[in-house]
């Protein structure tokens, strides 16, 4: 059985590394998106433009906000909003990127105890963005909260009398980058285990190479298990790729167990590779299995695992269908794990969901395939 | 050694084959003579055990192809009708691959399959896919004897073969049969037929005939004339002419002739040209004479005879119903 196993997974690496363009897209693939939200990342702000919404009917000390808004090389301001009704517009249009709100009485409730509030409005679609201009433009308020309380006579750190009172529009749930750095790897795993071993098999079949293999000693669950362990190799390699870039490039934190999450990883990709097994099995050519694995298991990958769309928006019943996708488990688990900083115990539904959809599939591979070694009807 | 009795297979509602019977002796090579959908696939498909036959007994070397498939596997080397290697592999990756799954040495290849080995191994390193149609069989050939199998089972070896290859390709056959192996092959083509020892036509699932290639002439009802004359314009008036004549039993394009079979085994060469110049040839330049009747002869009598024969088949199955 070994030197044979050997033999098979010795040919199965050969296919993989012959395919030269097939192996460099699998590691450009997570490096452009890596490029892709680095660039976003690093992006500068500068002249920025940002609309003020004064209320306060030409208040001095309004005014002097607006002219240190002006001076800050960050931002621009803009003409672009003149009531409350036109701030989500504008966010639409992406012609401002922040809000500033001035309510009626500004000056005179600044000099009061309670004080008053500058109201930051962003468009958090724009997660980095948001959270750079808000930085600045409290800086701002901050260095107006320090003159005014000079101006009364108090201590500059003694109370601020302007307060900033953020509001993020759009992504109330502040995802940042590496909040898809779990669905990226997801869908890699789906294109490498899953899409690509049902490819490779599907081949061997419209090929008819796999009717010289029944013929021969090589037993059914030997094919199997050759073409899990190079595929499981490759699609780690891969895993860990990106999970490295995200966190060094996205600063994605790992506060969980590591070994946790090398489980998760292991599971998920089992029950991947036992997936396109399975469709290959239920296929006769390469054009099929690679349509069945992207409408099969790439689009719910995508879609029914809360990669995309949050599990929470959706209704009832589709809640229930998402919970068959196997990323849907996996993305769980990871953010559990590396952003929730949860430990392995309280994610033991995840786990086990995982654990026994990969034994499940892979048991069922091996049988399907230990049957077709008799004679068929 | 291969033995099948009145192998059945039906593939949805039609039958595939029907009761069809063969004996390849060891050290012979038998031919299955057949165009596309005759059922010669499937039959190589039950013969190595990738199928179960409906009803009919069989057994390769000795096993029974039932009980004992593990063994049948084991004593067969098997060449599928399509290129079923690993195209982006190289000549050598390929043989080693197969050597390794079967155990073997794969340096062994030359002792077994020497002349064709030493036709490829020149192209060792270069992807199979990338092979000629010749060269690709012959990669084949050796994969399938890395086991130094008894029997040899070839599905249309040669479909696709340069005559050069082809020729190349059935001396080696004759070698391994001279070393005492049990060779069954395949092909649609009716030349090949006189390289075997024994033929067994095949049409439609069933067997028509089963003989020696040069017995044709035997196995032929009636007699066969060619006619002929160096005018292709002559000749294909001819052809329709002698196709609506009463005698007529088969009448046919063979190479620049014209195949006439006629059920009548008394008949003359001069009733044949008299009934043309009745028609209005001029027979002065067109040459008519009794042919020895080849096995493509047989073939095309015996298949043309087939439809009536299916007609009272059906009527049959109709009445027992």
């Amino acid at each position: 059985m070994t030197d044979r196993f050997l033999g098979f997974v010795v040919k199965e690496c050969r296919h993989i590394l012959r395919e030269k363009r097939t192996l460099a897209m699998l590691f450009a693939i997570p490096l452009a998106l890596v490029m892709l939200f680095g660039y976003v990342i690093s992006m500068d702000i500068d002249h920025t433009p940002v609309a003020v919404l004064d209320s306060s009917q030409g208040d001095p000390l309004a005014r002097k906000l607006v002219q240190k808004l002006e001076a800050a090389d960050q931002f621009r301001i803009v003409d672009q909003v003149r009531c409350e009704a036109d701030i989500d517009a504008a966010f639409r249009d992406g012609t401002v990127k922040m809000v500033v709100v001035i309510p009626a009485g500004f000056g005179s409730d600044a000099r009061r105890v309670e004080g008053t509030a500058v109201q930051l409005v962003t468009d958090a679609s724009d997660l980095n963005i948001a959270t750079t201009l808000i930085g600045y433009a409290t800086a701002i308020v901050r260095d107006l909260n320090a003159e005014l309380n000079t101006e009364q006579g108090l201590l500059s750190a003694d109370t601020a009398p302007l307060r900033v009172d953020v509001r993020m529009m759009y992504n109330p749930e502040l995802k940042s980058a590496y909040m898809f750095v779990p669905g990226v790897i997801a869908m890699i795993v789906m294109i490498v285990a899953a899409m690509m071993t049902s490819v490779t098999l599907a081949r061997e079949k419209e090929t008819g190479t796999l009717r010289l293999l029944t013929v021969s000693p090589l037993k059914g669950r030997t094919v199997v298990l050759g073409k899990v362990l190079p595929y499981f190799v490759l699609t780690a390699v891969n895993t860990a790729v990106i999970m490295l870039l995200g966190t060094l490039v996205f600063g994605m934190p790992c506060h969980g167990s590591l070994w946790g999450v090398m489980l998760l990883c292991a599971l998920f990709i089992l029950a991947a590779i036992g997936l396109g097994i399975l469709i290959s099995s239920l296929v006769k050519t390469q054009q099929t299995a690679l349509t069945a694995s992207l409408v099969g298991l790439l689009m719910p990958t995508m879609l029914l695992s809360g990669f995309i769309f949050p599990l929470a928006n959706m209704p009832e019943a589709m809640q229930w269908v998402c919970r068959i996708v196997p990323a849907t488990w996996f993305i769980e688990g990871i953010k559990g794990l590396m952003l929730k900083g949860q430990p392995v115990g309280d994610l033991w539904l995840p786990l086990t969901i995982l654990g026994a959809m990969a034994g499940v599939l892979i048991g069922l591979a091996l049988w399907m395939f230990a049957r077709r070694d008799r004679p068929a009807r | 050694m291969i033995e099948a009795e009145n192998i059945s297979k039906k593939r949805g509602n039609a039958a595939a084959l029907k009761d069809v019977s063969l004996q390849v002796p060891e050290g012979t090579i038998h031919g299955l003579i057949g165009a596309d959908g005759a059922g010669k696939t499937t039959l190589f498909d039950i013969l190595v055990t990738l199928l179960r036959p409906d009803t009919g007994t069989a057994s390769v070397g000795g096993h029974d192809i039932r009980e004992q498939w593990r063994e049948v596997r084991k004593t067969v080397g098997y060449m599928p009708a399509a290129f079923s290697l690993y195209g982006d592999l190289s000549v050598r990756e390929n043989l080693e691959f197969f050597a390794r799954i079967y155990r073997q040495p794969a340096g062994r290849i030359a002792s077994l399959a020497g002349d064709i080995w030493a036709q490829i191994e020149p192209f060792s390193d270069r992807p199979a896919a990338q092979l000629s149609g010749g060269m690709k069989q012959k990669l084949a050939l050796c994969c399938a004897l890395i086991h130094d199998p008894e029997v040899l089972m070839l599905d249309e070896p040669t479909t696709g073969v340069d005559p050069v290859s082809r020729s190349e390709f059935w001396a080696a056959l004759r070698k391994l049969a001279g070393k005492g192996k049990t060779v069954l092959v395949s092909t649609s083509y009716m030349d090949e037929a006189a390289r075997c020892d024994r033929i067994t036509l095949l049409h439609r699932g069933t067997v028509l005939d089963s003989l020696v290639p040069n017995e044709a002439e035997a196995h032929y009802r009636g007699t066969l004339y060619e006619i002929g004359s160096a005018d292709i314009g002559l000749n294909t008036r001819m052809l329709h002419i002698l196709r609506s004549w009463s005698l007529s039993c088969g009448c046919y394009s063979f190479g620049d002739r014209i195949h006439l079979g006629t059920a009548l085994p008394a008949m003359r060469a001069e009733t044949v040209a008299g009934y043309l110049r009745g028609q209005g040839i001029d027979t002065s330049q067109v040459s008519v004479r009794p042919a020895s009747p080849t096995v493509e002869d047989l073939f095309i009598q015996l298949t043309s005879a087939s439809p009536e024969a299916e007609e009272t088949e059906n009527s049959w199955t109709n009445e027992a119903s």
